[in-house]
């Protein structure tokens, strides 16, 4: 089953500026995807469109196999949890507590079980500290984790995360990226969409879909998309450490072909000198 | 002029019950026309410290030589000398475009030099020669700068402290927040301006840019200096521990040099470069 299905979508936010043109996918329940493309390119407006925040100028968006629409996007937005890229712009509570729980209290919860589960996200993304502060004072990164945490305790079908840590350093990038992979361990439904600048996130993708210029550029497994890495630099777009490695030594005659990640590659050449 | 800290300590909200001692007893000397990086985990003291550069911040105890001007906690602080010390040296803040409020790209540059008392043919002058050095044309003069793309703000902000022809430049995370496009951008200008002589002091946390860019590393933890080194002797440490990621293409090459290989961290970014090290030395143990 798809959980979420594009069909030739076209979008604009101005008469006639059409930002996405003629976009297909489909996303398989359990997939974790991984958008890249450059800023400007189409990734936010694609999210926004997946979430039913916008809709297409043309095209049809399908989520779980159900046409979006107006009259349904109410229901079938409940499958989906989003993390945007701003997090100023999703703070609405008075405190750190109040916004975490704010998912929940839409989804009948009882309270016991609320407070339970808003102690549990704050705890795992390291913001239990924090539960009675006030959003607007802290750090951006903090923020994320908050934010972060807020969409995680509604345990949704869909996990939408646009440039959900790019303020955070590297250390709370990867815990950050570690929870979500391990939430995706524990339930192998949960599928998540990762929109990212972190091409090595990228690389544990089951598949990649690369956007320019409001176009699907490229979409495929990692070592697909990154076997083609003179096709994306041509749009300036960087290939992984590994990827790079691989694809050089293979155009100087080093068969490295059947090796699929960093660590084989290094123990593999490691061996040869032995 | 270089700048020489000594055993600078600085404590936020001395005697409260928020006390909290951000930097510790620091010695430090950064030489003039040096390309430096600071970096270490957040919290670590790597803005305080860059803000004693510029007279924004004063030591609790301690001092800081920039040039002549000796910055302590006792000299009351004179507006002129502070001024002086202000166009010789230029920060950036985190997230300088979030300052960008004039209505146009010429005159929110314009602005920096203006209030040095320049008059306003020179400050338009040096605020046409900051856009051009990072890389802004005249199409982008009269645009608004809140239509630009982040990189775009964030070059027309280093631009408003370049106007002021400073010699040292400090910037605090000057690519965080950025597409690799615009980081590209601004690294690339970082080091056209290191050429061109000008004395870059550079906050981060990406060890990409500490292998690749720079020429010397200051590495703080927990408010205390650990380590003033060279880039490439700055991975001897353990900087995992220092909640630092190591790239993944040093890791790679320094692995395979433990096996046998002779390869060159500088070559990092050089991949085919590396790779045909690699095929050498393969070559060379199977003959
Ligand atoms: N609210 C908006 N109003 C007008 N144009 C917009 C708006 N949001 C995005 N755009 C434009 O749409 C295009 C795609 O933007 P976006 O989806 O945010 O790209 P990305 O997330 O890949 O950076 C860009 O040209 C951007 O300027
Ligand atoms: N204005 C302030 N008041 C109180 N504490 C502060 C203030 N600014 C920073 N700190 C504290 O000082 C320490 C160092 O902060 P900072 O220099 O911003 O670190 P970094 O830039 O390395 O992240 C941190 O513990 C931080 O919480
Ligand atoms: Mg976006
Ligand atoms: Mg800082």
């Amino acid at each position: 089953m798809n959980v979420l299905r594009f069909e030739h979508v076209f979008a604009f936010y101005e008469e006639g500026k059409d930002v996405l043109r003629d976009v297909s996918f489909h996303v398989d329940e359990g997939e974790f995807i991984a958008i890249i493309g450059h800023n400007g390119s189409g990734k936010s407006t694609l999210a926004k469109l997946s979430a039913g925040l916008l809709s297409p100028s043309n095209g049809k968006i399908f989520i779980y196999d159900e046409l979006l629409t107006p009259k349904n996007v109410q229901l079938l937005r409940k499958h989906i949890g989003i993390v945007f890229q701003n997090p100023d712009n999703q703070f609405i509570g008075s405190s750190v507590e109040d916004d975490i729980a704010f998912g929940l209290e839409n989804q009948n919860i009882p309270r016991e079980e609320m407070v339970k589960r808003v102690k549990e996200f704050a705890t795992l993304t390291g913001m239990d500290d924090f539960l009675d502060k006030e959003p607007e004072h802290l750090s951006g990164g903090q923020k994320q984790r908050v934010a972060i945490a807020g969409v995680l305790a509604m345990n949704p079908d869909i996990l939408i995360l646009d440039e959900a840590t790019a303020m955070l350093d590297p250390k709370g990038r990867k815990e950050m990226m570690d929870i979500v992979l391990h939430m995706h361990e524990l339930n192998p439904k949960l599928t998540i969409i990762l929109i990212t600048h972190e091409i090595e996130e990228t690389l544990k993708a089951d598949r990649i879909i690369a956007l320019n210029d409001g176009k699907v550029f490229l979409e495929g497994k990692p070592k697909e998309i990154y076997a083609k890495e003179d096709t994306l630099r041509a749009i300036e777009l960087d290939v992984p450490f590994f990827y790079k490695m691989k694809n050089a030594l293979t155009s100087i005659g080093v068969d490295v072909s059947d090796i699929e990640d960093l660590k084989t590659l290094e123990e593999y050449l490691c061996q040869l000198n032995a | 002029m270089s700048i020489k800290c000594l055993d600078l300590t600085h404590t936020y909200q001395i005697k409260s019950p928020l006390e909290q001692e951000a930097l510790k007893n620091i010695n430090l000397t950064l030489e003039d026309g040096k390309y430096i990086a600071i970096v270490g985990h957040t919290g670590s003291g790597k803005s305080t410290l860059v803000e004693h550069f510029n007279g924004l911040l004063f030591p609790t105890s301690g001092e800081v030589h920039i040039d002549d001007y000796i910055s302590n906690n006792k000299k009351r602080k004179n507006k002129k000398e502070l001024l002086k010390l202000r166009e010789k040296v230029g920060l950036v803040f985190q997230f300088p475009e979030y300052q960008l409020f004039e209505e146009t790209v010429l005159k929110d540059v314009m602005f920096g030099p203006k209030n040095f008392k320049v008059d306003i043919e020179t400050a338009k002058n040096r605020a046409i020669e900051a856009l051009r050095q990072v890389g802004l044309d005249d199409s982008y003069f009269e645009r608004s700068p809140f239509e630009l793309s982040g990189g775009e703000k964030r070059r027309v902000a280093i631009a408003g402290i370049l106007a002021m022809e400073p010699k040292i430049l400090v910037l605090d995370e000057p690519t965080a927040g950025l597409d690799p496009l615009g980081a590209k951008e601004i690294l690339n200008l970082l080091k056209r301006l290191h050429e061109s002589g000008k004395t870059i002091i550079l906050v981060t946390h990406d060890m990409d840019i500490v292998l690749n860019e720079v020429e010397d590393v200051v590495l703080l933890k927990d408010g205390q200096l650990i380590r003033h080194a060279d880039h490439i002797k700055i991975f001897e440490e353990n900087l995992e521990d220092l909640s630092l990621e190591v790239p993944v293409s040093y890791k790679f090459i320094t692995s395979l040099n433990e096996h046998g290989y002779h390869l060159d961290v500088k070559d990092s970014k050089d991949v085919l470069k590396l790779a045909k090290s690699i095929k050498e030395e393969i070559d060379s143990w199977r003959r």
